[in-house]
């Protein structure tokens, strides 16, 4: 499928048989048949199409909304008080308005990546072609995007093919946010349908972005063996011109390597980056170094390493201007949606910005050209480079500075009650006035970089600083490394994987996604990643949390991606890449059941999750998921039925989809080979869900991981995994294993002792596996037709 | 430290504020008036090791004491049970909350839903939202913290203290329990 632009302006045509005047015709787009499947029932679907799918699953998963307030203040009728079953004057309830909320959150989130998505394509078609083709992994690839072949129902070939992808994306994104408004949608289930919209469209938007920018740029091709990126502040030489690139939108970076290669720069600069334009450029070139998380930016900037700073888009912090005038590093901005407050020099002589740069006439630029963002950022770190280095820039203070600081501290509490994380700060300044900086120093380990506690303190200590100065030593060594984003999956790895996983005998994938708003530290997420590839779970990973696994390593000196092969099979840590790379993770899932199970993908939407959601154990573990992107990628997977499991902080969503196992009403599938009602039960027990420490996480993925389809093989792994986790870290046997066991032959061999006695006393109801779907579509006649 | 004030500042809690415990004697008419009480202990309980001695004691008196039964969150439940402690059930925190707020439920012994829950243990942020949650969700419940933070969403809630000022409230407390159900049990061994 082609968008033609064809357009035949004839102003008058006279002939034998007659005449023609102002004929105007115009052809956007040819729909030609290149693909042979059949079309599915619900390509480029509305947003009430897959209601009912929906519904299906949202009566399984009732949302439980945690309001964060009681009112609602988004018109002028209002504040309007909400809670205790009042209604506000449009007439809306609590409930409604947290799942309006939720569906804001999804749209903003779905909105940006599909924004940055038509912005990426939109380069890259003016850089390199409308007709450039589509490679994600070569001859590795066939379903080279999953997503878009699933919803939108077309086989894209080219980055031009994207644009039609693009116009559905934006016109549907515009309806679910009309539904937003005061005196539309009212009710909470249909809130809730449109948030997964909100988040399928999300999908769509990552994949385009991803498989245009990995096609475009040559970015790593579903490689598993995908380079050895240096990670951490200790990796950086601040002896040489240092540039940070923060944010998501990777042009911009890439034209400042290209600059440095074709000026012979290369080497002689660092070029390092925080969040997802660092994944993304050292997809592009490995020599590129990652700094770390989003939570990063205060530490690294305050360091006074970077000698400037170019910010694109998302996660970027708002304060940056001020950061970087801080420490006399100049800022390029180079997005529409960051401007920064900066003047627009795009169509400036490079030579006037570098020199307004540096001279610090002006503390940044919005330069929206991103060549030109290449050659000045290039030549002002150079020179900025030059200058700062005679005199220390940093606002670190020096170990004697702390002690000093540290002495002026009241301990009147205002930094703990602004802590996310509730840090005893109070306490720890206390020692560090005493001389013993290692309790500041422990909670660098726990800070997220939010900066709050500055703010706050009334007798002006900068405490972030301050934990990053008392910990210097820990932050030198933070010398780690990452596997480049590969990117997607192959198509052999699915038809290696797909068996094993669909029958349970691979107890799960398990994907460490998100962002860094961690409740105890980054070290958590590489404890539960690590855990899960060691029991031959695919630990699969992106973005923040992809960084975050990256910071650690084992008793023999190995960060998790030394220690761990990166194929998507069985004992795996796979980094796809950044924000829009979790596609891929997805797109394994949708491509399991195209082409392990051979079920039609086009625009096939409510099968294929159907098929998913009973056979793939999948979950999703955004254990630091902060931002609106988030919630969009998590409603991306509870529309395909994948479970999402967030940390402490992701109960800030203001909504669960929580399943009750003590129902057992809700726990019946069809057998698709008899069309009879089934029990499965609670599998998975819930699509939404916050855990309160990383034990109770790690208990429940095991759990979200079980699935109707599991063979008894299977399930008796899963859930040697479920029984061994709980024993382990709670201490005690889990109170709900009969829940899960349909036979004896599904009880962990090892355990039968143990388990056999509890099992008689619950009652062990023996129950037959069924071929499992909530569609009565997919029950076959006798004839053997669906 | 205002008491009366949300401990993360920005945690406002709308148009209804908690009361403030002031005394033990409120808290102690408030659970000898609930005809089906319930305790729940997050997992900070057992991390925030400077409380955990007395949080554990004081639910092991008003579960000794006033048979109320104890649930808890999170991993922590093996730990608990190693120091003594008779748990009852296990729900993640949000699962507690979703069973909270159906009328139906039928409760860890069958009798239905609870009239009243103290809750004990969570950092501020999710105890804010679990506080939020069953005021919006389980409005016939009341719910009273018994961490040494003000949390308006709770009807009754401790005002912000220090950890100190907290265990000496909170030894009253159990004090109180004590003293009352000894007199009780004299009172019936008189009778």
């Amino acid at each position: 499928m082609n968008r033609k632009n064809i357009h035949i302006r004839v102003s008058e045509a006279k002939s034998s048989t007659g005449s023609v005047k102002d004929l105007d015709i115009q052809i956007g787009t040819i729909k030609g048949e290149q693909w042979d499947e059949k079309e599915g029932p619900t390509p480029f679907p509305d947003h009430t199409a897959l209601r009912n799918w929906d519904r299906m699953l949202l009566t399984r998963y009732k949302p439980l909304y945690i309001p964060f307030c009681d009112l609602c203040c988004l018109c002028t009728y209002g504040k309007c008080d909400l809670s205790g079953g009042k209604r506000g004057a449009c007439g809306i309830g609590m409930e409604a308005q947290q799942s309006r909320i939720v569906l804001l959150a999804a749209c903003i989130g779905a909105a940006t990546h599909i924004s940055h998505g038509r912005h990426l394509v939109h380069h890259l078609i003016h850089i390199k072609g409308r007709r450039t083709p589509l490679d994600v992994g070569g001859l590795n690839v066939d379903v080279e995007a999953p997503m878009i072949r699933l919803v939108c129902g077309i086989k894209p070939q080219t980055l031009g093919d994207l644009e039609i992808v693009l116009d559905y994306l934006e016109s549907q994104v515009t309806e679910l946010l009309a539904a937003a408004h005061t005196g539309q949608e009212s009710d909470p289930l249909d809130f809730e349908s449109k948030v997964f919209h909100a988040g399928m469209l999300d999908h769509v938007g990552l994949e385009l972005a991803d498989i245009a920018q990995i096609s475009a740029f040559n970015l790593p091709k579903a490689d598993p063996d995908a380079a050895l990126i240096d990670l951490g502040l200790g990796t950086i030489d601040p002896e040489k011109p240092v540039i940070l690139v923060i944010g998501h939108n990777v042009p911009p970076a890439i034209d400042i390597i290209n600059y440095s290669r074709n000026h012979g720069l290369a080497g002689t600069i660092e070029v390092t980056g925080i969040c997802c334009t660092a994944i993304d450029l050292t997809r592009y070139d490995p020599s590129a170094k990652i700094v770390g998380p989003i939570s990063w930016q205060l530490r690294y900037i305050r360091s006074g390493i970077p000698d400037l700073i170019v910010v694109d888009e998302q996660c970027v912090r708002a304060d940056l201007l001020i950061e970087a005038g801080n420490i006399q590093s100049p800022l390029i901005a180079t997005s529409s949606k960051n401007c920064a407050g900066l003047a627009d020099r795009t169509d400036d002589d490079p030579d006037a910005i570098v020199a307004d740069l540096i001279s610090g006439t002006v503390p940044g630029v919005l330069i929206l050209d991103s060549q030109k963002v290449g050659e000045v950022a290039v030549r002002a770190a150079i020179q900025s480079h030059a200058i700062r280095k005679k005199k220390k820039q940093g606002v670190i203070p020096t170990s004697e500075e702390l002690i000093e600081l540290a002495k002026r501290c009241g301990g009147c509490m205002e930094c703990t009650r602004a802590c996310p994380n509730e840090t005893p700060l109070p306490d720890a300044m206390k020692q560090a006035a005493g001389g013993d900086l290692s309790h500041l120093a422990a909670i660098y380990e726990r800070c997220i970089g939010c900066g709050r506690c500055d703010d706050v303190c009334n007798k002006g200590i900068p405490i972030h600083s301050s934990l990053v100065a008392a910990a210097q030593e820990r932050v030198c060594e933070e010398k780690y490394t990452v596997r480049a984003g590969r990117g997607a999956i192959q198509d052999i790895e699915i038809r290696e994987v797909g068996g094993p996983i669909v029958l349970g005998e691979i107890p799960g994938v398990v994907a460490f996604v998100g962002c860094a708003n961690f409740p105890n530290g980054a070290s958590e997420v590489a404890e539960m990643a690590r855990e899960f590839a060691k029991r031959r779970y695919i630990s699969v990973a992106s973005g923040c949390s992809a960084m975050a696994i990256g910071m650690y390593r084992n008793e023999d000196g190995q960060t998790p991606y030394e220690e761990f092969h990166g194929r998507f099979d069985a004992g795996g840590i796979v980094n796809v890449g950044s924000c829009v790379s979790n596609v891929h993770i997805a797109g394994a899932a949708i491509k399991i059941a195209s082409i392990f199970a051979k079920r039609p993908l086009r625009g096939n939407y409510e099968e294929i999750a159907d098929y998913v959601y009973n056979r793939v154990g999948a979950v999703g573990v955004a254990w630091g998921a902060m931002s609106q992107k988030a919630a969009a990628i998590a409603a991306g997977f509870w529309r395909l039925g994948i479970p999402v499991i967030v940390g402490p902080h992701g109960a800030k969503y203001r909504r669960m989809l929580l399943g009750r196992k003590d129902h057992e009403d809700d726990w019946y599938v069809y057998d698709s080979r008899s069309g009879e009602k089934v029990l499965v039960g609670p599998v998975p027990e819930h699509l939404f869900v916050t855990a309160e420490t990383k034990e109770e996480a790690m208990v429940l993925i095991a759990k979200l991981c079980m699935r109707p389809n599991d063979t008894s093989r299977g399930r008796s792994m899963k859930l040697t995994h479920y029984i061994d986790l709980y024993q382990r870290l709670y201490g005690i046997l889990p109170d709900d294993i009969h829940l899960f066991i349909r036979s004896q032959a599904d009880i962990p061999i090892t355990m039968k002792e143990e388990l056999l006695p509890l099992l008689a006393e619950k009652g062990l109801k023996e129950r037959p596996i069924p071929d499992p779907t909530l569609l009565k579509s997919q029950i076959r006649t006798r004839k053997g037709g669906v | 430290m205002p008491a009366q004030e949300a401990w993360i500042r920005s945690e406002m809690g709308g148009t209804r504020q908690a009361l403030v415990i002031t005394k033990p004697d409120v808290l102690i008419s408030l659970i000898k008036k609930a005809k089906h009480p319930l305790i729940i202990i997050g997992h900070e309980s057992l991390t925030d090791s400077s409380r955990t001695d007395v949080i554990i004691r004081l639910v092991s008196v008003l579960h000794e004491s006033l048979n109320i039964p104890i649930i808890c969150t999170s991993h922590i439940a093996g730990q608990l049970l190693s120091r003594g402690l008779d748990v009852s059930g296990v729900y993640g925190s949000m699962e507690i909350l979703d069973r909270l707020r159906d009328p139906t439920w039928e409760g860890l012994d069958g009798n239905g839903q609870y009239d009243l829950v103290c809750i004990i243990g969570f950092s501020y942020a999710l105890g804010s939202l679990l506080f939020s949650g069953l005021k919006q969700n389980a409005p016939q419940t009341k719910i009273i913290s018994l961490d040494p933070r003000y949390y308006p969403h709770a009807h009754w809630s401790y005002g912000n203290m220090k950890h100190i000022t907290w265990k000496e409230e909170t030894e009253r407390l159990i004090d109180h329990i004590q003293s009352e159900h000894m007199h009780q049990g004299e009172e019936k061994a008189h009778v």
